[in-house]
């Protein structure tokens, strides 16, 4: 089904060591290169010579890419290419009599999977389904509907018998999922679009649906992937015993920009100490009382375990939270298994805290705003920053990298500038499509090119670009 | 079963094939609400008798369902819930939205006090009548407030539509949320804008909350002026395409 893929590690092993082994050797009045000789021998389906240079040392003599090898030459081929596969054993410290194909092939995850060439020698395409451009996803698509309407079909013969079919069990679909597109892509080394893979998973619950047989289930489990019970990843701290022999246990927990660290003792009588200070004085808001007591209000806990905590910075609230989900993680070392498993369903304050999105906005580049003003426009200016240009809201100097000076009116065309280039930030008017319409060599020392924009109506210049074209370099 | 696992089947590929909002990914937009969450996650369930109920008592659906949530990622749950018996969504609600500022302190204690002035009003009116009349009048702050809401939520309300380059006053029926949102913003208004100088908002709120418990009073008329204007729109019904 899958496309024949050859691991690029073992052919490349081969070549490198074939391709050192064959000469260049006159055949037929043509020199040919060491690569195209090893694969026309090699004899499996390698990548086509694609760095071939055909010297004739006779004029007016036709080239002829198809040739045709005799069976010594082939025979001769073989026997190299078998002791070149004992001479890479021996490099690798394998014995040289067992040593396989399987052996060189180097684990794919170092090297990935790609396609071999998909045609052979004649140019013809080894699969019947080449044609369609995605022929292990079709091939894929077209085996799972022919089981579809095996198992429809095989239903319809036992309600004619009469025999109505056994409700088999259900299957475990919670502890698995169905492979995501990109391990659908790797599978079948072919480039997938969503709606293929969309109409493919469809395709495998419509079988799913229907009463198919373990074969069947067999073939649809290999398109699953198993999903870990999210409990079991929660770390339950070990349980510590201090100097008068008491249990506690200690953790941590963050909520915002608060870290907190809650020690929770198992013998007590509900006293919460933060930093210091009781609970009561601590916390004056009751919606933050109300968060310290969730935990053990939800585990039935309450007057039962004494709690002495350390909390620094964030605001009221995040503090709260962040005490919350430390004695939360604390408590799940006095609580079963169960227990632990409600928590986190209820509210995983045990596996995560909230926080905010961070300002990733900070980082962009800035687009600065720019207004001209007529009262500041001087067209007899000479200076390079112009005063009738201004920034508008003052964020300078970040904004694209173009070296575009201020635009001009239409029909005035700025005085030559000796040397220098103007490198103001780029209106935000003109963003992209800017064409470059002439390269006008001039004698001044810099060099003007004339931009225009495609979104302007009418052909207006609108800017020149000064680039500094050194004196000695005439370009 | 079979229809069970195909249900199943579809619900996983829901999420694996990520169902996305279309508004992701267009050039040009930016979301403006997101979550720190992504889509797999679920919402947490907070009440702990859910939790308790032994295993022979349960649904199939419902034990399925918490096979199924074992899997699952589960968001944490707000500052606002915690679990206690005390504490109500449409206080919650309501508390939020009088808020301003962020302030939630003092939304919270304009909300206790006016329960409490409720309350009052009701023990006062109770002490001062007669046997039969005792056992007519309700007490609880909690069940007045939920009535009261509930009888100034409207049933039908009015969409603008533009037609032909007008806009038509189109009535439409709401959905259950946006009637109680409704019903808490008129209340809230009301006591904002239509009160004397100096009267605190938990007097004015508790005595908007007993008018509306006796379906009287000026949001109960809002809510009656907007099914008139409703009955009036009626020709206009066939506007809407939804």
């Amino acid at each position: 089904m899958a496309a024949p893929c050859v691991s690029c590690c073992g052919a490349l092993c081969y070549r490198l060591f074939i391709g050192s082994r064959v000469t260049l050797a006159p055949r037929q009045g043509f020199w040919k290169t060491a690569a195209a000789e090893f694969q026309r021998g090699a004899g499996s389906q390698l990548l086509k010579p694609i760095h071939t240079t055909v010297v004739t040392t006779k004029k007016n003599v036709p080239v002829s890419r198809h040739e045709t090898y005799t069976e010594e030459f082939i025979k001769k081929q073989i026997e190299e290419f078998n002791i070149g596969k004992r001479h890479l054993a021996n490099m690798m410290g394998e014995d040289p009599e067992t040593f396989t194909q399987e052996d060189i092939d180097h684990p794919e995850q170092i090297f990935p999977k790609q396609r071999a060439i998909q045609w052979g020698e004649d140019g013809r395409p080894f699969h019947f389904l080449f044609y369609t451009g995605k022929q292990s996803y079709y091939a894929l698509m077209h085996e799972v509907y022919g089981k579809v309407l095996q198992v429809e079909k095989h239903q319809n013969q036992l309600q004619v018998k009469g025999v109505l079919p056994e409700k088999t069990e259900i299957r475990d679909l919670i502890g698995s999922r169905w492979l995501i597109k990109e391990e659908l892509e790797e599978m079948l080394v072919e480039k997938l679009s969503d709606q293929d893979y969309t109409q493919f998973i469809r395709l495998l619950e419509k079988l799913l649906a229907l009463q198919c047989g373990p074969a069947e289930e067999e073939f649809v489990q290999r398109f699953r992937r198993r999903v870990p019970t999210q409990s079991q990843q929660q770390l339950r701290e070990p349980v510590q015993y201090d100097e008068r022999g008491v249990a506690f246990s200690a953790c941590e927990g963050k909520r915002k920009s608060a870290r907190a660290e809650a020690v929770v003792y198992e013998q007590g009588s509900g006293r919460i100490t933060v930093n210091g200070i009781d609970y009561l004085l601590y916390f004056p808001v009751l919606q933050d009382r109300e968060q310290l007591m969730f935990p053990f209000h939800f585990l039935d806990r309450l007057g039962k375990h004494d709690v002495t905590c350390t909390v620094s910075g964030g605001g009221r609230s995040s503090q709260a939270g962040a005490i919350r989900l430390a004695m939360a993680r604390a408590l799940c070392s006095f609580v079963s298994e169960k227990e632990v498993e409600w928590m986190r369903q209820e509210t995983t304050k045990l596996l995560s805290h909230r926080s905010l999105e961070p300002c990733w906005w900070a980082d962009q580049p800035a687009t600065a705003a720019w207004l001209w003003s007529r009262k500041n426009w001087d067209p007899n200016s000479d200076v390079q920053e112009r005063a009738d240009w201004t920034q508008a809201d003052g964020c300078g100097g970040m904004g694209g990298h173009e070296n575009v000076c201020c635009p001009q009116r239409h029909g005035v065309s700025p005085p030559e500038h000796r040397g220098g280039v103007v490198s103001a930030t780029a209106p935000h008017c003109i963003r992209a499509h800017v064409l470059l319409i002439s390269i006008r060599l001039s004698h001044s020392s810099s060099q003007r090119v004339f931009i225009t924009t495609t979104d302007c109506p009418s052909t207006q210049v609108m800017g020149c670009l000064h680039i500094p074209v050194e004196t000695d370099s005439k370009h | 079963m079979a229809a069970r696992a195909a249900k199943v089947a579809r619900g996983w590929s829901a999420s694996v094939l990520g169902v996305r909002p279309a508004a992701c990914w267009l050039p040009g937009l930016t979301q403006v609400r997101w979550s720190r969450y992504g889509p797999e996650y679920r919402d947490p369930r907070v009440e702990k008798e859910h939790y308790r109920k032994p295993a022979a008592e349960l649904t199939e659906e419902e034990r399925y369902d918490r096979e199924l949530r074992k899997t699952q990622l589960i968001k944490a749950a707000p500052a606002t819930t915690t679990g206690s018996v005390f504490e109500d969504p449409v206080i919650s609600k309501f508390t939020n939205m009088m808020m301003k500022g962020g302030n939630k302190v003092l939304a919270r204690s304009l909300m206790t006090q006016t329960l409490e002035a409720v309350k009052r009003k009701q023990f006062e009116k109770y002490q001062a009548a007669s046997a039969e009349e005792q056992a007519t009048i309700e007490r609880n702050p909690y069940v007045i407030f939920h009535q009261a809401l509930k009888n100034c939520e409207p049933v039908i309300g009015l969409v603008p539509i533009l037609r032909g380059g007008h806009f038509y006053q189109v009535p439409v029926p709401l959905a259950e949320r946006r009637r109680r949102f409704l019903a808490m913003k008129w209340m809230i208004t009301e006591c904002r804008e239509k009160k004397q100088r100096r009267t605190l908002m938990p007097e004015k709120l508790s005595h908007e909350l007993l008018e509306a418990f006796r379906n009287q009073g000026p949001v109960i008329r809002r809510k009656q002026e907007m099914h008139k204007m409703a009955e009036a729109n009626r020709a206009l019904a066939h506007y809407r395409w939804w």
